[in-house]
């Protein structure tokens, strides 16, 4: 069975400099989008994220009121699953139950409350969101500690230690612990549908300077990918090729993060695992072409290397062809029974293939075909110089 | 010719034997009911004896649990230290005499300034304090400052006692398999599987540390131990010189065989046994029991500080030893405490766990003590030395840790993860096997062998590791396996070119074989690079992802390339290929 049939003698380098523009083109207006569109997810926003099963069915809009109700006005719900699952994602983008206006409100009260022992400071460490701390001239007995709290309505966590002595050489100094936000979250829903009836599956809770690190690392992560295999294909083949797989890597990492872009789904740790796939992948593709580009050069010497870069490209375009469907049916499964961050790791990984396959064919032989008419041309120029030079 | 081939054969052949000797445990592990799997003995017990013990483990995403990052909070530690530190300043002032003005912490918490009555203190006090506090500078005018050297230190040792402090708790409660470790230079990974209350587990996580000396009870220990007339299995007596106890490598086990044991007046701790063989290896971990007073002493709180020394001149010149240090009320304490107790044995306790118990020689008025160590072994001294003072600096100066990440899956979303995962892959690999087997003939099912068999190194390997089975795991296993089938397809290409061009079976394969090796390996070390990149950066599931990747890569070069020449020479040499179905 042949899909590409032998012999094919496609140009695929004719219409280069419309390929070419398309893909600058299309890099450039995914990095316009990627700020306002993609939306990132905990990993790297920061926030938390619930999924709840309820063992009856609950309608989003009823179950996105609940939540708000709760004091989450800016949680987003979202069903996941079929409906009959009545399973959802809510997510959010606070980390802790504790606001600006809150945490004023507390000081007032406690500044009040605790003037006899000379209360100093009610500090908030908003990164973290699960501890106040508190400090004090005079020690304060734990009761005291307690009713106030109570009396300023600090959201205190049900179990055990509520309040904590660091009290150290005789510097008063107590720490409240504060609820966590998914425990609020969940007693909420507990509240209001019953315990037995609400299944809380899974927690996500990132840190907001976790998010941005993650972030940073993330890009970082990419950028190294991608800086690691220029460099081989600089050591192993010619420098020629190297801006062209370049180009051809920018593109694929756009095309993928379009995906984002378009679709609206969660940005998150599998998405970077995609984009470094994705960059394996297409060079992957490129270096078997350029594998033939080498093998032609040394059997066909004096073809020009538009007509080599051709030839290669159609010789290896039944194997570019069938790698991209066994890649892409391994994922079919995927994408039939995976949900939430793996089905977008398998759309997404198919996307990335797609873009892989056709960078490796239109964008890094016409860069490298370009490249190397600069080269030559100012070669003949400088040799026309030398020659016009000789002969003054 | 044929004898090479045989030869080459066998080798394919005990390859594949070990990595299905590997695979053993793993397989084992999972055809054990899900909720005894991770029961040790129970694992230990289905496992043959001579199967290896390394296997693969459910992730966190998969079998439920509680994933956590603890921040601790290094810098409020700090800011802590300085505080104490001109509370010693003060009282060290007291003691000598000189008269301050103010010996206070500035607004920034970075610096101590003093200022005496007269230059002729001041005077006094800048040069002896400089010699007494060697980790302090002193800046222009009387600003005192940590040297910044010390204070790296500290900061480092914050995050240590932390550790250490979360180590005991979740060892105390014998959750199995927990990792624990440090991330970054703040941050502590801990990961629960199995437990699904992250509440409970960050309050447990979370609580400041509790320092305690207590008096050892030895007449009651001997009298305690001896009335133990049967003891469980696991769990032996021993005797330390000073009290009898009983000891065994689980700690659940033992607090249980010690429960209402104690007379009155008395309550049973738990300590460790360091353990080390010749090698110095430490071997597993020994606990034992410990009679103490109910009283408690001292508290960690009245600690100011506690660092390593080295002993000056004597026999025991230059061994280290615990130095520590309390404040005003802890002096006279500690004084009263050790005036009445020369002889007896004072029992540093954290959290419960007993970390040492030396004995007191001699009263100490002045607040500064020294703990020597029992063993004659410099390492060995350095090492429980520097144990200790976290345990000591624990109680004395928390560095209170909270949440920088929490990821917790309950225990029914795993179960259904896993099957819906497990589906998927095997949907998508019998497409992928399908499409090459239809698409390629003969070589396609050859192919399809090196597939299989590349499946069953990914494995075989990620059980020798003791790797962790992600969800994003399981779809790079079947994306690796999809993507591998590439080095079999760059062959096939080859061949049927080969053929085209007019060449013999066996000339196609053998020239289709070697044409195509360049293009797979710079392919295949490509995606290396991107899969390495993808390693260093990827925590958790991610990372699952990246091993599968790495090692289907390697694996390849193995299945794709040498096994199925092997397989096409074979079937040449059986004659029953002259001509050739690609």
């Amino acid at each position: 069975m042949e899909i590409i049939k032998p012999g094919t003698n496609f140009d695929f380098l004719a219409k280069r400099r419309t390929f070419v523009t398309v893909s600058i083109a299309t890099i450039l207006l995914v990095l316009v989008l990627i700020p306002v569109r993609v939306n990132l997810g905990v990993d790297f926003a920061g926030g938390t994220e619930i999924e709840v099963k309820f063992a009856q069915a609950v309608q989003a809009d009823a179950l996105r009121a609940k939540v708000a109700d709760a004091g989450f006005g800016d949680a987003s719900v979202q069903q996941i699953g079929a409906e009959e699952e009545n399973s959802f994602l809510i997510r959010v983008g606070q980390v802790s139950v504790v606001g600006d206006e809150d945490l004023e409100r507390y000081r007032e009260t406690l500044a009040r409350e605790l003037e006899s022992y000379g209360f100093l400071a009610l500090d908030f460490d908003a990164g973290t969101g699960d501890l106040l701390d508190l400090r004090t001239e005079r020690e304060v007995p734990e009761a005291e500690l307690l009713r106030v709290a109570r009396a300023a309505g600090l959201p205190l966590t049900q179990r055990d230690e509520p309040v904590r002595n660091l009290t150290r050489a005789g510097q008063p100094a107590y720490q409240f612990v504060i609820q966590g936000l998914s425990d609020n979250v969940s007693q909420a829903l507990h509240a209001e549908f019953g315990e037995e009836n609400v299944d809380v599956r899974r927690v996500e809770f990132v840190g907001p300077q976790v998010g941005k690190q993650l972030r940073n690392r993330g890009i970082m992560a990419v950028l190294l990918a991608m800086a690691g295999i220029v460099l081989y294909v600089l050591f192993r083949f010619d420098v020629r090729f190297a801006p062209g797989v370049l180009l051809g890597l920018l593109h694929d990492v756009a095309v993928v993060m379009g995906y984002w872009v378009v679709t609206g789904r969660e940005f998150n740790l599998t998405s970077i695992a995609v984009l470094l796939t994705v960059v394996g992948y297409s060079v992957n593709d490129t270096v078997v072409i350029f594998d033939r580009v080498r093998e032609v050069m040394t059997k066909r010497k004096g073809l020009s290397l538009y007509d080599t870069l051709n030839t290669a490209i159609n010789e290896t375009l039944s194997r570019t062809i069938i790698t991209g469907l066994t890649s892409i049916l391994a994922l079919v499964g995927l994408l039939i029974f995976a949900r939430g961050s793996l089905f977008d790791f398998a759309a997404a990984m198919i996307v990335g293939i797609v873009a892989g396959t056709y960078s490796s064919i239109y964008i890094t032989g016409p860069v490298a075909l370009w490249i190397d008419q600069r080269v030559q041309k100012r070669e003949a120029e400088r040799k026309l110089a030398e020659g016009k030079a000789a002969q003054a | 010719m044929e004898g090479r081939l045989y030869g080459r054969i066998g080798i394919v052949l005990v390859v594949i034997l070990t990595a299905v000797y590997f695979l053993v445990p793993t397989i084992v592990y999972f055809s054990l009911p899900a909720d005894q799997r991770n029961d040790k003995e129970t694992f230990e017990a289905a496992l043959p004896s001579w199967a290896p013990k390394k296997r693969m483990t459910l992730g966190l995403d998969l079998q439920g649990g509680v994933h956590l990052v603890m921040g601790v909070d290094v810098e409020k530690a700090v800011r802590d230290r300085i505080e104490r530190r001109a509370d010693e300043m003060r009282s060290w002032a007291d003691q000598q005499g000189l008269a301050y003005a103010s010996i206070q912490v500035d607004p920034s918490r970075e610096s101590v300034r003093t200022s005496f009555a007269n230059e002729q203190d001041a005077a006094a006090f800048r040069t002896a304090a400089e010699s007494y506090w060697g980790d302090m500078r002193r800046l222009g005018g009387d600003r005192w400052v940590f040297d910044p050297v010390y204070l790296e230190q500290f900061r480092e040792s914050a995050v240590d006692q932390a550790l250490r402090t979360i180590r005991d708790r979740i060892d105390k409660w014998g959750v199995t398999e927990p990792t624990i470790a440090k991330r970054g230079s703040d941050g502590i990974l801990v990961q629960l599987p199995g437990f699904t209350d992250p509440e409970r587990a960050k309050e447990l996580l979370g609580k400041t540390a509790q320092l305690e000396f207590r008096l050892t009870a030895e007449a009651e220990a001997n009298e305690a131990i001896a009335s133990i007339t049967t003891l469980p299995e696991g769990v032996t007596r021993g005797h330390d010189g000073f009290q009898a106890y009983l000891q065994s490598t689980d700690r659940q086990l033992l607090e249980k065989t010690l429960e209402g044991k104690a007379p009155e007046g008395t309550k049973f701790f738990v300590g460790r046994i360091e353990q080390r063989d010749a090698t110095g290896l430490a071997a597993p971990v020994v606990y034992r029991s410990y009679l103490l007073r109910s009283k408690v002493e001292l508290t960690g709180d009245k600690l100011t500080d506690a660092r390593v020394a080295m002993e000056q001149g004597g026999l025991g010149s230059g061994r280290p030893y615990v130095a520590i240090s309390f404040d005003n009320e802890g002096t006279r304490l500690f004084g009263e405490l050790t005036g009445a107790n020369v002889g007896k044995r004072l029992a540093i306790v954290l959290d419960d766990t007993v970390s040492s118990a030396p004995t007191i020689n001699s009263k100490i008025p002045d607040g500064n003590a020294q703990i020597t160590l029992g063993t004659q072994n410099y390492n060995q001294a350095l090492e429980e030395a520097n144990d200790l003072v976290l345990v000591l600096r624990s109680g004395a100066l928390p560095a209170p840790v909270s949440i920088f990440e929490e990821r917790t899956v309950g225990a029914s979303l795993g179960p259904e993860l896993v099957r819906s995962g497990t589906t998927a892959a095997v949907i998508g690999l019998v497409l992928v096997m399908l499409f090459i087997g239809v698409y390629y003939k003969r070589q396609g099912l050859i192919a399809n062998i090196a597939l299989v068999l590349n499946g069953l190194f990914i494995l075989a390997a990620l059980s020798t590791v003791g790797a962790t089975l992600t969800l994003p795991g399981i779809a790079g296993f079947v994306l690796t396996l999809g993507m591998a089938v590439d080095a079999n397809v760059l062959i096939s290409e080859r061949i049927r070119e080969e053929i085209r061009a007019g060449r013999t079976a066996k000339a196609a394969i053998r020239e289709g074989y070697s044409k195509a090796f360049s293009a797979i390996f710079d392919a295949n070390v490509t995606t290396l690079v991107a899969a390495f990149v993808l390693l260093q950066y990827g925590t958790g599931p991610v990372r699952g992802f990246a091993v599968t990747l790495s090692i289907g890569i390697i694996a390849s070069f193995f299945t794709a390339i040498y096994v199925t020449r092997l397989v096409n020479e074979f079937l040449l040499s059986r004659g029953s290929q002259q001509t050739i179905s690609v």
